[in-house]
């Protein structure tokens, strides 16, 4: 009888011991960086929202104060806490945030979702009290293609929203995709060249929510 | 092969894509902005490097039956901590670099230069093949995104060097342009570098 012993690194076990060594090493190594980042990138991510809302207030509060917006903008925190409230509108998933000037609201941003090409997007849109113009809007969430539909974040697009009536008579106004270079006219955005789903997805996620925020919110109601 | 030699060779003479064509995907993809295609280039020589290394240093330990899904394994928890070292320290940076990061994982270049070298080479050699391997592909990229930003925008890294009467190219905006401008590029490499060589 051969009793001769297997080396351990020959045996059926070893590749399975060493998978469940490596996988614990690196996974383990991977948790604890997370672990230890976590409450740096989450703090980061806070801030970042913070800046957008406080981004898209800015010329609302600078008319209304006659201060200047870029130093409205390089004050925050302090400008962000002392302008702008966190409040909520019916029908909204996520809060939304209202600059109030001597008792009175002067701009509302409110937080919406959409549909893009590959995934969700959200986009925050600084809107007139009554919902029914865009001042500003910041595309802050996509995972639309890089190099194509991802430019629906780029400034010159996100610019065509801006002091854009949107809500005529209680209904969303049509807005027409035209190419990227063409002259644009009322009612008219340029698309992004090689992206008209994902500039179309844009137009959608204004039209769903901002038309369905002004229909469940009356002047009267609103916090 | 004296180190720098294993450097001009992975980078230049076997280089990953105009040689062993791979990489593909991503070099359509990314290149069609300059800034695109240096970040991608710069977080593959990254991870290309770091994956080499530690594939090359346990090479003696790794069964032969499980060692394509070990150095996934390897491949991929880099590419993370990358990811979470970005968002932490470099957090515009890693906003700058959107899905990018994620698609490190799924460039072939990865493991090819895992298989066909590290495990079989000394980790510093191992790694120097990776950064080699990482800077050809960026190289290719670069070229790339050079001719289709320049003719679909009118711009390179952002910046505008067309004139105002310039009417950009909306095909090279587009993933078609790049096979051509990569099947081109192939074709001159093949004919003029490698010329003596045949």
């Amino acid at each position: 009888m051969n009793n001769e012993r297997i080396p351990f690194r020959e045996t059926l076990i070893y590749p399975i011991v060493f998978m469940i060594i490596l996988s614990i090493i690196f996974v383990g190594v991977l948790a604890l960086m997370y672990h230890a980042t976590k409450e740096k990138v989450e703090t980061y991510k806070e801030e970042s929202y913070q800046k957008i809302v406080l981004d898209l207030c800015a010329p609302s509060i600078a008319t209304a104060t006659g201060l200047n917006e870029a130093d409205i903008i390089s004050a925050f925190p302090q400008s962000y806490n002392e302008y702008i409230k966190q409040t909520s509108l019916t029908g909204e998933d996520r809060p939304s945030f209202a600059v109030s000037i001597d008792d009175s609201v002067i701009v509302r941003v409110v937080d919406i979702p959409g549909k893009g090409l590959w995934d969700k997007m959200r986009a925050l849109v600084a809107v007139s009290p009554d919902l029914s113009q865009i001042r500003k809007l910041a595309i802050y969430e996509q995972m639309e293609t890089p190099g194509l539909g991802a430019r629906i974040s780029e400034p010159w697009f996100q610019e065509q929203f801006q002091d854009l009536q949107v809500i005529a008579d209680g209904k969303f106004v049509t807005l027409e995709l035209i190419s990227e270079k063409q002259e644009r006219k009322d009612g008219q955005i340029n698309k992004v060249t090689g992206a008209t789903i994902s500039s179309g997805a844009v137009i959608s996620m204004l039209k769903d929510s901002l038309q369905k925020l002004f229909e469940q919110n009356t002047l009267g109601a609103m916090p | 092969m004296t180190k720098k030699e294993i450097f001009v060779v992975s980078a230049f003479k076997d280089n990953s894509v105009w040689r062993q064509i791979l990489g593909i995907c991503s070099t359509l993809a990314v290149t069609n902005l300059m800034l695109n295609s240096l970040i991608m280039g710069l977080g593959v020589i990254f991870t290309l490097a770091l994956s080499t290394f530690t594939i090359s240093l346990i090479r003696e330990y790794t069964p032969r039956s499980v060692r394509m899904m070990a150095q996934t394994l390897i491949i991929g928890a880099y590419v993370i901590i990358v990811d979470i070292l970005l968002k932490a320290w470099l957090p515009d940076v890693s906003k700058q670099l959107g899905p990018y990061v994620g698609l490190i994982i799924t460039n072939c270049i990865l493991m090819g230069r895992a298989e066909a070298f590290a495990a079989q080479n000394k980790p510093l050699d191992s790694m120097i093949d990776g950064i080699g391997a990482g800077v050809g592909y960026t190289l290719v990229l670069l070229v790339i995104s050079f001719i289709r930003e320049l003719l679909g925008f009118g711009t390179l890294f952002g910046v505008r060097v067309m004139g105002e009467g310039w009417i950009n190219w909306s095909i090279m905006v587009m993933a078609p342009s790049a096979f051509f401008i990569l099947a081109l590029m192939i074709w001159a490499i093949n004919t003029y570098y490698y010329k003596e060589a045949k």
